[in-house]
Order: C-alpha cells, then structure tokens, then sequence
C-alpha cells in the first residue's frame, strides 16, 4: 500500500531550486502570485522549504472581491500561521464602477485580475513573479518556460522565448518589462495531491466532496464564486481524489467555466441570439 | 518518472508512434474520443486507429508544436513522459531544449525510408546533449512486408551511423506503429524478431547511478535567515554532507568546516535532502563547488557546442555558465564543425546556428567541470549574451 | 424538382480543406452577409426568402419572428415545402431544446455528449422528414439542418469530428442529387474555430448543380436566382 512516490523529490528538489534562483536573482524584487489554491499553496509552501521555514519575499494575492470566503478565511490562516508579508491588490476604481461578472465575465477578469495584477507590479515594482502553473493544465500552459518573460503590457510571444538548457534559464531584461517564474512547471495535478499528502500541506476544505442539492460535488479548481462550479466526485479526503485522479481522465478545467475561450464564446452565443 | 525523447525525421511516424502508445496503455484522453466514438456511432460510420491518430495529431497542432511538449503516461505502475520534440529543421532548438531533459531517446526510422537528414541531425544532437540511451525504433515495418532483411540492412546502416557519432543504441527493435506490432503487443507479424518490444524496453530501462562516495554540493547563493544565520544555499548533486566534516572549496580548493546542516523543513527530512543550507567555516560564495575529492579545475576548456540563436565565431565573448557557475569567456579556436548532411567535419572559423562543433574556449576565471558520465551538470555548458542563452555545449 | 439545402454554419474553409465534392458541386463560392450587423441565424434566412434586410424586425423577437410565405420566393412556385427553415417554418421545440442544453454545456451543467446526442437525434427527424419529401412532386423543396452549426458551437475546433459531420452533410446531398434536377446548397454562415469551440464567421457558403458564375452574392440578392430556376 505505501507508496513512497521517491519521484516527488526529484520534482521539489528542481522546484526549490528554481525558486532560490529567482530569488538570488531578483531579492526583494520578487513576488509569490498565490490564488490559495492547492497550486499556489504548495508553491508557498516549496518557498519555505527554500528557505528554511521563511518566506523572504512577499506574498501577492489578486482579490476580485468575488472569491469564495473559504478562500479569505484560509488566507487569513495561512498569513498567521506561516508569518507571511502579504500584498492585496484590488482594482478599487473598477469594483466602485460597478465591475462584476454581470458586466461579462472576460471585462470582469480582465478588470479586476490582469488589471489589479498590473497595477500592483507597477506600483511595488516586482521584477519577478512566482506563479503556480503547471504544464498539463492546459494547452497553451505547454509551451510556457521556467523563466517566462512578459513585455510592459503583459504580453507574452512565445515563439520568441528564449531557450532553456538544463538548469539554466535565459532572463533578459527589459525596461517596464518582468519574468514570471514557474517553479511547479513539471508538476502534475495528481503529483501535487501525492505531494500535499505526503508533507501534510494544509488545502482549503473545497477540494472534497459535500453534498450540494442532493449532489455529491467538489470542487477541481478555484477562483472566484460566480465563475467556477464544483463537479460531481464521491472524493472527500485527499486519498480519495488521488484514488479519483489515477482514474479519471476528464480535464481538470472541465469545471472552471472561465476559461477564456467559453468565456469569450458564451458572450458571442448570446449575442447572436443562442442564450 | 521516465523522460523520453522521441526524435525522428517528420514524416516517420512520430505522431502515429505516440498515438500508439498511448492508445495501448489506454492513456488517451477519453473524452475526445468518445464524441468522435459516438458521432461515427450516430452517423454511421466505422471507429478505426486513423480517427485516433487524426485526433492526436490536431491536438499537436492546436498546441502548436514548434517546441517540445510533454506527453504524461503511465504503464505497469511505472510514470512516463514523452517529450513530444518537433522535427522541423528550423524548430531545433526548441527540440534542443526539450532532448535535454529527457533520460532515453527514442529515434524513429522508417523502414521504407532509411536515414535522412533529419536522423542524422537527431542523432548527432542526442550525442551532443549527452543523451546516453537511444532505443532505435524501425518503423513501418508493414509497408515493407515485415521484412527481417530490410530491417537488418537498416539496423546495420544506423549502428555504423551511431558508431560515427559516438552513440550506441541499447536496442533495435523493429515495429508497425500504425498496426500496433512490437509497440505495446508483441508482433504477430514478425516471429523472426525476438527481442523486447518497446514499451519493455522502457520499463526496463535502469538509469545510471551516481558514485555515492563523491560529495559534490554547488552553491546557489547565501541566504541570510530572520535570526541572522547565515547559510550557504546550494544542490547536492552527488553523495552525502555529514555535520563537522572537511571539505574542499573549488575552484579554490580550500579547506571549509561543515558546522551545520539545516534541512528545509525540520518538520519533513524525507525529502528535500538534495537542498540543504550549510553553515560553513569560511565565506564562500555563488559558485563554489564543495567536494570530499578532487574535482578538476579549468581555464582551458574543449567542448561540443550547439549554436540556438546566433553564429559562434573565433574570438567572440560571452558568458559561460556551467550549473552555478558563471565566468567571462572568449572562443579561442574552433577545431572544427559537423556537417550535417554528411557528418564530415569540416574547418571553419565560426558555428551557424543548427550547426555542432567542437571549439576551444578560454575563461577569465577557474571553473570545475567533469565528464558528462560522472557528474552531467558540471560538464554542460551555456554560451550567454545579453542575458539569452544562445548556444549549448558539453566538455569533453 | 429543385431543392435548396440549407445548412446552417457550413464553412467554406472546412468545405475545400475536406474536399467535400458533394457539396461543392458545379459551381460554389462565399455569400456576402456584410450587411447584418451580426451574423444571426433567423435573420439571414429569412432575409435570403424575402430578399430584404429582416434584421431590424427579428430582433424584436427573434425565435418568434416568421416571414409569411407571399413575401418570400416561394410565392413565384406552384408547389412548394419549406422543412425547418428558421424565420419561416422552424419547428420551434427543437431549437429551444437545443439552445437550452448547448447553454448547459457552456455553463458545465451538461456533457458534451448528451448534447451531441440530441443533436443527432434531432437531425435524424429532419432528415426523415426531408427523405420523405423528396419523394413527392414538388416544384421547389427547401431543407434546413442545423447539424453542422449545432454541432459546431461546441467543437468546430476538433477537426475529426467535424469531418464526420461534413461527410454526413454529403450523403445528404449525394441522395438528393439522385432525385431532384438542381440543388442549390446554401449556408448562412461558416464558422471559426475558438479553441475546441465555433464562433460565426462573416461569410457564408453556396453552391449549385449547374455551372452559374454567382460571384461573391449578396445574400438578400439571391432571391433573384432563385426564382429564375423557375
């Protein structure tokens, strides 16, 4: 029964390793992008291993206001508990006119996420950015690099990315411009929940199954209330999603409705007369 | 988890090779396949392997394969990774990029075919990236009858090619990747063949350990902690680091006293074992090697390089960088450059991009290195100009 | 007889790149429907009977809105039978249904695979419906199918399946062609690829059994045509 899983050590050891060097590179001009899903949080949690049980960068949260509350209670947990020097960033002007999902979900994500996120960086002046992502999230996410970088209005053309050889990564550095670094590139979804098994890294209690109308559900993904929806699962511990993800085979997004592309499609749908 | 290359000319059945390996592990995203399943049931129409293939293939495209992606299975209980390298002949750097991470390569060849330039340049790269096991997979077997004298011809045509190279492959094994023989399920078509097929191979397949005896550490940086401790940060590429022990700093070679370890996490000491923090005697810097032995020292090197973005030429300068380390360089002399098309190596003064060649180069400072079969991240290098990684290499 | 295909959301890209000769016929090409302001199902069709812009008058309610027949080509024929068409004689359960459920889909309340169930399931009755009147003696009949726009909404961007889908459009046509002396072939818009989903593309598709040189019609001028085959 007791898998020892040795290949999660390869993973974090290649992790910690990214982490430190975006931080020996950028110091204090770095930032930890957290969404304080299990992503996020087990990134948080490799940046402590780094360094030693301390996060010497701060930590930066997008808050739409539309979040899930579980989410603001286990931020407000996890900034106590692991001592975090933590950043809100909101998009005020945009949420006191009236921004929201009702206004269309791709203005309302474009306002108050890459807006609020671009505001933030340019008012701390981060260089760097640790994110969360993963390869096998989506397609796109394919082709991202370890080091990642992003032209002063956030673009990113990845047909002239430079190359990445081994353990070393390309940062060129341009004014207004900044790296987003993905230190859990390689990671799997299942190798994350075998990782937060393993070392007991605490997750927001959404991930398992309760009941909701009649319905066993869970949620796969987070993000903000009106925009993601829990799918059906029986999982309701962390061994039973791994057992559910060795299993299934349905993307993890299938329930996150905001993916841009339904998004996008949902508003022209309506348009032209389908909805 | 086993990272695999799959390296071939374009048209050589790569797609169809994946597809097929993923389709007898039974790893394919159902999802897609199940509407194209129940659209053909609905419209009347026969569900063949092609439909399986077709799909993939779009997948690819959708993502656009101009570089290398990776491809998640598993079989047997064993995690695999095809990293799904594009043949495309301006697309090699990328590929570059993607064969550097992998454990095993594969290197397709098609039986009606033979070698191309494209297998050529493959190899000569799994070679240069220091790839050490190639699994030689001839391909098409079924529109050459499953013919023994054909893929023997091949085999003996690619082990000399291997052989110009310096590569040895540790298995030829002949399949229809379209027909499934030899992929996942033995052949029924060739009865001749007695060897694995090559999804054995895979399993099979023990990756080389390192020498256990030898400490080598490389430091990342110094961290300072909140109670004011300072500790050396850095990778364990290879043995142990006990409390109290001597080592050796290169490239200075000095003594420094381990006083200290400090894991990550006191809380978990299963893991992270290869990123502790030191407390040293001395103050040493991003860099240093630490080691028990006598690691070799250079300010001289010769080396296989892979020009990505820009030419090498005599005399440019740039900035090597060798795990940790990092010094100023100037390319002293290039010995010669690999053609391609007839893997003759030719003189000249520069490296074109796509090109390999081996060149001297001498640095500003002393660096460690060490064979690519002892410790493989102190015998790669980079070529850096203006923060872009623009050319790669292994010493020799 | 002659009979009008129409096919909802056909591409003319998919159409070449398939080599669908069945549906590219003697002569084909791109509609012109530059002058909606968005490519609208009802209000193209009901626009291409009647000849003139319905847009304004649809979009008060637009899967209520029905042309009357004298205002349309079909007044210029003795005999006719119009199947589904929208903005004129749609079967309105069905395209509610299926509006209702594609919404599922997007909203994640449904699988992609019930939905193409009853895609085809409504499809299989309009095709019967349609293979019956064939049969009959009509001077002009007018089918539409919605399969390759309802089915494309949700996965123009898979290619394979939407072959499957372009090559049961064929066989529809194929079977029709044994009967009747001109088809004319007509979509009222094609469709763009928007990662595995379909969004509208800004021109639509025709073609016809005989060699014509139609150009690039405007859609509400091809009533014209129409009524000189008769």
């Amino acid at each position: 029964m007791t898998k020892s899983f040795d290949y999660l050590n390869e993973l974090e050891a290649k992790s910690i390793y990214i982490i430190r060097e975006a931080y020996f590179k950028f110091r204090r001009k770095l930032a930890v992008l957290v969404s304080w899903g299990k992503d996020s949080t087990t990134m948080l949690y490799l940046v402590r291993k780094a360094f030693f049980g301390e996060v010497p960068v701060p930590v930066l949260h997008i808050d739409t206001g539309y979040k899930l509350k579980e989410i603001y209670e286990f931020r407000e947990k996890l900034k106590k508990e692991w001592n975090l020097e933590l950043i809100i960033a909101k998009n005020e002007e945009a949420i006191k006119n009236g921004m929201g999902p009702e206004k269309g979900r791709l203005a309302c994500c474009t306002a108050l996420k890459t807006e609020a996120l671009k505001k933030a960086v340019e008012e701390y002046g981060f260089k760097a950015l640790l994110v969360a992502i993963r390869r096998d999230e989506h397609a796109i996410r394919a082709k991202e690099r370890y080091f990642s970088p992003r032209d002063k209005n956030f673009k990113w053309d990845f047909l002239k990315q430079p190359p990445e050889l081994w353990e070393q990564f390309s940062v060129v550095e341009e004014e207004g411009s900044h790296v987003r670094v993905h230190p859990m590139l390689h990671w799997r979804e299942i190798d994350i929940w075998r990782y937060i098994k393993r070392e007991n890294i605490p997750v927001i209690d959404l991930y398992f199954a309760k009941e909701y109308n009649g319905k066993m559900l869970r949620y796969r993904s987070l993000g903000c209330a009106p925009c993601v929806v829990p799918v059906p699962s029986n999982a309701r511990t962390i061994d039973e999603i791994i057992e559910e993800l060795e299993t299934t085979k349905i993307p993890e997004r299938a329930g996150r409705i905001q993916d841009k592309e339904r998004v996008y499609m949902m508003e022209k749908l309506r348009a032209l007369g389908y909805m | 988890m086993l990272k695999i290359a799959m390296v071939g000319e374009v048209d050589h059945g790569k797609s169809t090779l994946i597809g097929r390996i993923l389709y007898d592990t039974k790893s394919l995203p159902e999802e897609k396949l199940k509407e194209i399943e129940l659209a053909c049931k609905e419209l009347g129409e026969e569900m063949d392997f092609a439909f399986v293939v077709d799909a993939l293939e779009e997948e690819r495209k959708e993502k656009k394969t101009i570089e290398a992606s990776h491809i998640f299975f598993s079989y047997k209980g064993k995690e695999f990774a095809i990293i799904d390298a594009p043949g495309h002949k301006e697309f090699i750097k990328n590929m570059a990029t993607g064969v550097s991470q992998a454990d095993v390569a594969v290197l397709i060849i098609a039986a009606d075919e033979g070698i191309k330039e494209q297998t050529k340049r493959h190899a000569a790269l799994l070679k240069l990236l220091g790839i050490k096991s190639v699994i030689v997979a001839v391909n098409k077997m079924d529109l050459v009858n499953y013919s023994q004298d054909i893929f023997e011809k091949i085999k003996k045509k690619v082990k000399d090619l291997l052989e110009t190279i310096g590569l040895h492959a540790i298995a030829f094994i002949p399949i229809s990747a379209y027909n499934g023989d030899n992929v996942v399920v033995s052949s029924r078509n060739m009865k001749w063949y007695n060897g694995k097929t090559l999804i054995e191979e895979l399993l099979n397949l023990e990756l080389e350990k390192k020498d256990a005896e030898k400490t080598v550490f490389c430091v990342q940086g110094i961290y300072e902690t909140n109670g004011g401790k300072k500790l050396v940060t850095g990778v364990l590429l290879s043995g142990k680091i006990k409390s109290g022990e001597t080592l050796y700093s290169f490239p200075s070679g000095k003594n420094v006293k381990v006083n200290g370890i400090f894991y990550p996490d006191e809380i978990s000491k299963i893991s992270a074992v290869s990123s502790p923090g030191l407390e040293l005697s001395e103050d040493i810097s991003r860099g240093c090697v630490l080691s028990n032995k006598e690691l070799q020292v250079k300010k001289e090197i010769i080396c296989t390089i892979f020009a990505l973005e820009e030419r090498v030429e005599e005399g440019c300068e740039f900035l090597m960088r060798c795990f940790t380390q990092e010094a100023k360089c100037r390319v002293k002399r290039i010995i010669d450059a690999l053609d391609i098309d007839t893997l003759e190596e030719k003189n000249t003064k520069e490296i074109k991009p796509c090109e390999i060649g081996k060149c001297i180069i001498e640095l500003s400072d002393k660096m460690v290195f060490s064979s690519i079969s002892e410790i493989p991240e102190l015998a790669r290098i980079v070529l850096v100009k203006n923060g872009k990684i623009i050319a790669g290499g292994v010493v020799v | 007889m002659i009979v009008i295909l129409g096919y909802d959301g056909l591409e003319y890209n998919y159409v070449v790149e398939f080599k669908c000769k069945e549906l590219m016929q003697e002569s084909f090409g791109k509609t012109d429907i530059s002058m909606f302001t968005e490519p609208r199902t009802v209000v193209i069709w009901s626009s291409f009977l009647t000849g003139r812009n319905t847009e304004k008058l649809a979009l008060k309610d637009l899967w209520n809105f029905r042309v009357k027949p004298e205002e349309t080509f079909f007044s210029k024929f003795k005999k006719w039978y119009a199947i589904d068409v929208p903005g004129f004689t749609h079967i309105s359960e069905i395209h509610a249904k299926e509006r209702e459920v594609m919404k599922k889909v997007f909203e994640g309340e449904a699988s992609v695979e019930e939905y193409d169930k009853l895609i085809f399931e409504n499809h299989k009755k309009v095709k019967e419906m349609f293979f019956e009147a064939l049969e009959k003696d009509y001077d002009i009949l007018m089918s539409y199918f919605s399969l390759a726009d309802s089915i494309g909404h949700v996965s123009f961007g898979l290619k394979i399946k939407m072959k499957l889908i372009y090559r049961e459009l064929e066989k529809i046509a194929k079977k029709t062609k044994e009967v009747a002396k001109k088809v004319f072939i007509i979509s009222d818009h094609g469709m763009k690829a928007v990662g595995r989903f379909g969004d509208h593309s800004n021109y639509g598709f025709w073609s016809f059994s005989e060699n014509v040189d139609l150009g690039t019609p405007k859609v509400i001028e091809l009533r014209k045509f129409i009524e000189s085959l008769a």
